[in-house]
C-alpha cells in the first residue's frame, strides 16, 4: 500500500518536470524513468561508458591516420601498377597465355600482403589458389606452391602445407623493384616447374580488385607448345640458337610477370585498405555517437533522479 | 564441306590476317594467317578448359578468376594491304613506357649477334639484345634518339610493329662521362680481383659488369 502510494507521489512530482524537459529536449522526458538504480551503480556504468567511449576515439583516430596514410600510397602505386603493365603485354603477345596447359610439374605462385586490416583480398587469394590447385590436379602431376607475403602464407599453410616449396615476404617494404622481382623469379626457377601460375589480384578501381591468373611456361613446355603451332614458329631468330633463346626469354617473361604481379597486389593492398579503414572509421563514429546518446542520457537521468528525491524530500516534510 | 581456297577466304576476312599481300607469297601469308589463328584458338580453348576445371572444384560462390591475356591490348587490324610507311614501334622497361605507338622511319637494334636495322615490313624476327645503343629515326637521319639498353628482347611483328623489351634505358645524353669511366676501371679492377680466387659467381658479375661499362664507354664515345 505504502509504496503505491508513493509512487504515486512521485509521479505527481514528476509531471511538470517531465514536461518542462520535452519542451527543452523532446523525447528525453521519459528516459528518467528508464533507470531507476542506485546512484552508485549508475556512476560505475557511466564511468566504463566514458572509458569506452575514449578507446573507440582513439581507434578511430588511428584507422583515419591509416586510411589517410593507404590513399596516399595508393596513389603512387597506381601510377607505379600502370607503368608496369605495358611489359607484359609483348611477351603475352609473342608467348600466349595457357592457363590450362597440361604439364607435369605445376607450380602456384599466390602474390598477398605482408600485412593485414586490407579488406578480404588475402582471403580471396587464398581461395582462389586453393581452387586452382585442385583444378589443376591430376594423375602423376605435381603440384607445388611458392607463397608471396605473410599472410598468404598464414592462411596456406594450414591446409596446404605440403604443397608449400618456398614463401617470400616483405617484398614490397621500400619499393619494389625489377631486381627483387628477379631475385624472386631466380628461386622459382630453382623449383623446376613446368608451367607457374601467378595469382595475384589486379588493380581495377579503388573499389574493385579483380583476381588474375598469369602462366608462366619454362623453356621446355614453351618449345613444346611451338611444336604444337604456337606463334613462335613465325618468327626467324636473332641471338644465340632457340633454346638458349627461348630459356633467357622464358626467364624474363617470369621475372616481368612477377613484377608485374607484385606492383598489381601492392596497389590493391593500398585501394582495399583505404576503403578497409574508411568503414571502420565510419563505424567507430557511429558508435561512439550511440555512446555519447547513452552517456548523455544516463547523466540527465541521474540529475533528473537526484532532483526528484530532494523534491519529493521537501514535499514529504511540507505535507506533513 | 570447305574447299581450301574457301578456307584461305575466311582467313583472309578474319581478324587475324596480318600480312601484306603484295610483299609475300600467298603460301607464307597464309601459314602465318593461320598459324596466328592457331595460338589464339589456343589460348581461348586452354582459357575455356581451365574454368571448367575451375568451376568443378571451385565453391559455388566463387566468380572465375580473370586471365591476363584478357587485359593484353589485341594488335590493332591492318586495313589494306600494302606495307605502312612508317614502322610502330613500343619501346618498354618494366617500370615504364618509353615509346607508346611511335610512328618511326627506322630503329637500330644491338641484338646479340650484331646490330640490325628495323624497317616498315621486315621479316618477324625475335632478337636478344646485348648492352649497347638503340637509335630511333622517327624521321631518317633528321629525327634521331639513341637510348642505352643494358640488355633485352625486341620482337619484329609481321604487321609492322616492333616491341622492344629491355631491362633498363636511359637516353644517351643523360649518361655521365666520367661516372662511366671511373665504373669501367673499378669493374676491371674487380674481374682481376676475383678471377684470382677462382669463385664462378663472382667472375661472371664482374664480367657483366665490365661488358656493360665497356659498351657504355663505347656508346659515349670515350
Amino acid at each position: 500500500m505504502s509504496l503505491r502510494r508513493g509512487r504515486g507521489v512521485l509521479q505527481r512530482l514528476q509531471q511538470p518536470l517531465c514536461e518542462g524537459l520535452q519542451q527543452h529536449a523532446p523525447g528525453l522526458g521519459e528516459i528518467a524513468w528508464l533507470s531507476q538504480t542506485g546512484t552508485q551503480t549508475r556512476q560505475a556504468s557511466q564511468l566504463a561508458v566514458k572509458q569506452r567511449m575514449r578507446s573507440v576515439q582513439n581507434i578511430q583516430k588511428i584507422t583515419k591516420a591509416m586510411k589517410m596514410v593507404a590513399a596516399s600510397k595508393m596513389r603512387v602505386a597506381q601510377v607505379n601498377t600502370e607503368k608496369s603493365r605495358a611489359i607484359v603485354s609483348p611477351l603475352v603477345r609473342l608467348l600466349g597465355d595457357l592457363p590450362a596447359v597440361d604439364v607435369e610439374n605445376n607450380i602456384t605462385v599466390p602474390v598477398t600482403t605482408d600485412k593485414g586490416l586490407c579488406g578480404g583480398i588475402n582471403s580471396t587469394i587464398a581461395k582462389y589458389t586453393r581452387a586452382t590447385l585442385r583444378a589443376m590436379a591430376g594423375e602423376g602431376k605435381k603440384q607445388g606452391l611458392v607463397v608471396i607475403g605473410e599472410k598468404g602464407r598464414a592462411q596456406l599453410q594450414r591446409d596446404q602445407r605440403k604443397a608449400i616449396n618456398a614463401t617470400v615476404a616483405d617484398l614490397g617494404k621500400v619499393r619494389i623493384t625489377f631486381s627483387q622481382a628477379s631475385t624472386v623469379a631466380e628461386d622459382l626457377l630453382k623449383t623446376e616447374y613446368d608451367a607457374a601460375r601467378i595469382l595475384f589480384n589486379r588493380f581495377g578501381s579503388a573499389i574493385s580488385f579483380m583476381p588474375t591468373v598469369a602462366t608462366v611456361l619454362s623453356p621446355d613446355a614453351l618449345e613444346k607448345e611451338v611444336e604444337a603451332g604456337g606463334s613462335m614458329d613465325l618468327y626467324e631468330v636473332e641471338g644465340p640458337d632457340r633454346p638458349q633463346l627461348l630459356q633467357d626469354l622464358a626467364e624474363f617473361h617470369l621475372a616481368a610477370t612477377l613484377y608485374n604481379g607484385v606492383q598489381e597486389n601492392n596497389c590493391s593492398e593500398q585501394a582495399s585498405r583505404m576503403s578497409a579503414m574508411e568503414s571502420s572509421t565510419k563505424n567507430a563514429s557511429e558508435m561512439l555517437s550511440k555512446l555519447t546518446l547513452y552517456y548523455n542520457r544516463s547523466r540527465q537521468a541521474k540529475i533528473t533522479t537526484e532532483l526528484i528525491e530532494i523534491i519529493s524530500g521537501a514535499s514529504a516534510l511540507e505535507s506533513k | 564441306m570447305r574447299s581450301p581456297g574457301e578456307g584461305f577466304g575466311a582467313d583472309l576476312a578474319s581478324d587475324h590476317y596480318w600480312l601484306a599481300v603484295s610483299t609475300s607469297p600467298p603460301g607464307g601469308l597464309r601459314c602465318i594467317s593461320t598459324t596466328a589463328v592457331r595460338q589464339e584458338e589456343a589460348v581461348k580453348g586452354s582459357r575455356e578448359e581451365f574454368l571448367e576445371q575451375f568451376k568443378k572444384v571451385a565453391p559455388s560462390n566463387l566468380a572465375p578468376p580473370r586471365f591476363i591475356g584478357d587485359f593484353v591490348p589485341k594488335p590493332a587490324k591492318v586495313e589494306g594491304t600494302a606495307v605502312p610507311e612508317k614502322l610502330t614501334f613500343n619501346f618498354y622497361v618494366p617500370h615504364d613506357t618509353v615509346l607508346n605507338k611511335s610512328q618511326v622511319d627506322l630503329v637500330l637494334l644491338p641484338a646479340v649477334t650484331g646490330d640490325f636495322g628495323v624497317m616498315p615490313g621486315h621479316v618477324p624476327t625475335v632478337a636478344q639484345l646485348r648492352p649497347g645503343v638503340v637509335t630511333v629515326h622517327k624521321e631518317l637521319d633528321k629525327d634521331v634518339q639513341k637510348y642505352f639498353v643494358s640488355s633485352g628482347f625486341a620482337f619484329i611483328h609481321a604487321d609492322s610493329t616492333t616491341e622492344l623489351c629491355a631491362v633498363e634505358a636511359v637516353k644517351l645524353d643523360e649518361l655521365d662521362v666520367d661516372a662511366v669511366r671511373s665504373g669501367l676501371q673499378e669493374y676491371n679492377a674487380k674481374l682481376a680481383a676475383v678471377q684470382a680466387k677462382g669463385d664462378d659467381y663472382e667472375i661472371a658479375a664482374a664480367q657483366i659488369g665490365v661488358e656493360v661499362y665497356s659498351a657504355l664507354n663505347s656508346a659515349v664515345g670515350g
